[in-house]
């Protein structure tokens, strides 16, 4: 089946159908990120490349995330959409390197560094990953009236939660002593406002007028993904010290399902339906589908694989 | 390298090599202060549309809040059963004023498009923003005619080069020659409305 098969804007709703979307998505993506990283940070590309891979992965996802949020509004999905959709993967994949692969300090020292970018606008660039980064970003504040109130409390909301999570991980020894569902209740909160405010922030950069009745699923889709993503990320996680929700439960399998499960519900019962809906609920599927394979797939691994996952 | 992404670099090189007053923001994406005026917080955990200050708000809910200042259509449904919001009257609705573009100018040239309003805004409440807005109400009051018609002209000048770069802008846009990094030329794109052009419909 070629893209032309696809209605214009819209999504097939069959899971091979899904897999073309993807698949088409991945290459534009690829040319939209491609130049920004040979200009800014080529090292990113050097062979075998893996990382520019798991960047472009997570920005198809953001596109097929976005995209599903355009059509809930009610719009078609274009090249503009797409773009952004891309430039916020890429931000977003950037973003949580500097907090989760170079060690404890350099999370703290980013998130210093990074409070001042949301409150003065100023950011020293120290190195090729962080121009790569900024120059994503000032394309993406471009894109948009970024001073709209809307997206300016997802960003800095985004933050803070970066900031409690970074926080959080320096006490988590201290929580386990005190009271074990204190810290799962804390992991879990944020968790879902992590990428809660990370969906609220992409669908409103999409589209700016997205009406408030749905917001509360769109955020909590958000945040089924992040917890999704957790338990693939589980072993590697481990391995790292990086405490998360879905790694600290007792029966995770069990309890991402209930999650996903009212999580589901609530998407159905509070976004009307539309060719939005039907997309984001087939990508939470095969997405929680692949990230349990993936959780299978990675524990005989010893969690410091560096594989590329869809 | 594209021309805007080398001013974006280029402003954060001033900042680097301390070429500026790092105390004067560029841009502050903070909206802490603001938020706190609104009449509602919107509740993105559960759903629910309160008035600021509102205890029916759960306190897990407190790092999920939204201010909301117009909730727009369908809010009714999701009103808070406890505080019972209502529209007040729209002569209290604080919107984001936009009558800082002059400040703005000052600061920064067209890059970072509506960051210049904000920019401005951010200016004039600065204690030096007080004390340039004083010393040329001083300086205004003292010029003579001829003077003030030197002025008056100048200041056409800087509206006429601004509106020249904005159609250069507007006409490289159009014709697909933009770099892709400035804010899109028409009302409609601006506010994520499909293109007119159906090729671009992916």
């Amino acid at each position: 089946m070629n893209r032309r098969t696809i209605p214009p804007g819209g999504v097939p709703a069959a899971p091979d159908r899904i897999d073309v979307l993807i698949r088409s998505h991945r290459r534009r993506v690829d040319r939209s990120l491609k130049p920004l990283v040979l200009a800014h940070y080529p090292g990113m590309m050097a062979p075998p490349g893996l990382e520019y891979a798991k960047m472009i992965e997570l920005s198809t996802k953001m596109v097929m995330v976005g995209r599903a949020c355009v059509l809930i509004g009610g719009q078609i999905f274009n090249r503009r959409h797409l773009r952004t959709a891309a430039l916020y993967g890429a931000c977003c994949f950037l973003g949580d390197s500097f907090l989760d692969d170079f060690g404890e300090d350099a999370a703290h020292e980013y998130i210093q560094r990074y409070e001042l970018l949301l409150t003065k606008g100023w950011f020293e660039l120290r190195n090729d990953r962080e121009r790569l980064f900024y120059v994503i970003l000032a394309r993406l504040f471009a894109e948009r009236d970024i001073l709209n109130p809307l997206l300016r409390q997802a960003i800095f909301g985004l933050f803070l939660t970066q900031k409690r999570d970074v926080e959080l991980r320096a006490t988590t020894a201290a929580l386990e002593g005190a009271s074990r569902r204190t810290l799962l209740r804390r992991l879990r909160e944020c968790a879902r406002d992590r990428s809660g405010h990370a969906i609220t922030l992409l669908a409103h950069l999409l589209n700016p007028h997205l009406p408030l009745p749905c917001a509360a699923a769109i955020y909590t889709a958000g945040s089924l993904i992040m917890h999704i993503d957790d338990h693939g990320d589980c072993h590697s996680d481990r391995y790292y010290r990086r405490a998360t929700f879905m790694n600290q439960v007792r029966d995770p399998v069990r309890t991402l399902g209930g999650i996903y499960r009212r999580g589901v519900e609530q998407i159905r019962r509070e976004l009307p339906p539309s060719l939005g809906r039907d997309l984001m609920l087939a990508f939470l599927h095969r997405y929680h589908q692949t990230r349990l394979r993936k959780h299978r797939l990675e524990r005989g691994r010893g969690g410091t694989s560096w594989r590329v996952y869809e | 390298m594209e021309l805007g992404d080398l001013a974006a670099i280029g402003l954060q090189e001033l900042f680097r090599l301390r070429a500026i007053d790092i105390e004067q923001p560029l841009l502050r994406i903070d909206y802490r202060a603001e938020a706190a005026e609104a009449p509602f917080h919107f509740d993105m955990v559960g759903g629910k549309l309160h008035r600021t200050g509102c205890r029916a708000i759960p306190r897990t809910s407190l790092p999920a809040l939204y201010a909301v200042w117009e909730p727009g259509d369908g809010w009714p449904t999701l009103a808070c059963p406890q505080c019972r919001p209502v529209l007040p009257e729209a002569a209290d609705m604080k919107g984001d004023s936009s009558f800082d573009l002059l400040y703005g100018l000052l600061s920064v040239v067209d890059q970072f498009g509506s960051v210049l309003t904000e920019r401005g805004r951010e200016y004039r409440s600065s204690t030096r923003g007080r004390q340039l807005s004083k010393q040329l109400t001083q300086l205004l009051g003292a010029l003579d005619q001829p003077q003030r018609e030197v002025l008056s002209a100048a200041l056409n000048s800087l509206d006429g080069m601004v509106k020249a770069i904005r159609q250069v802008n507007e006409t490289l846009e159009k014709n697909g020659n933009g770099n892709g990094n400035g804010r899109p030329s028409s009302p409609p794109a601006t506010n994520g409305q499909p293109p007119a052009d159906p090729s671009q419909k992916v």
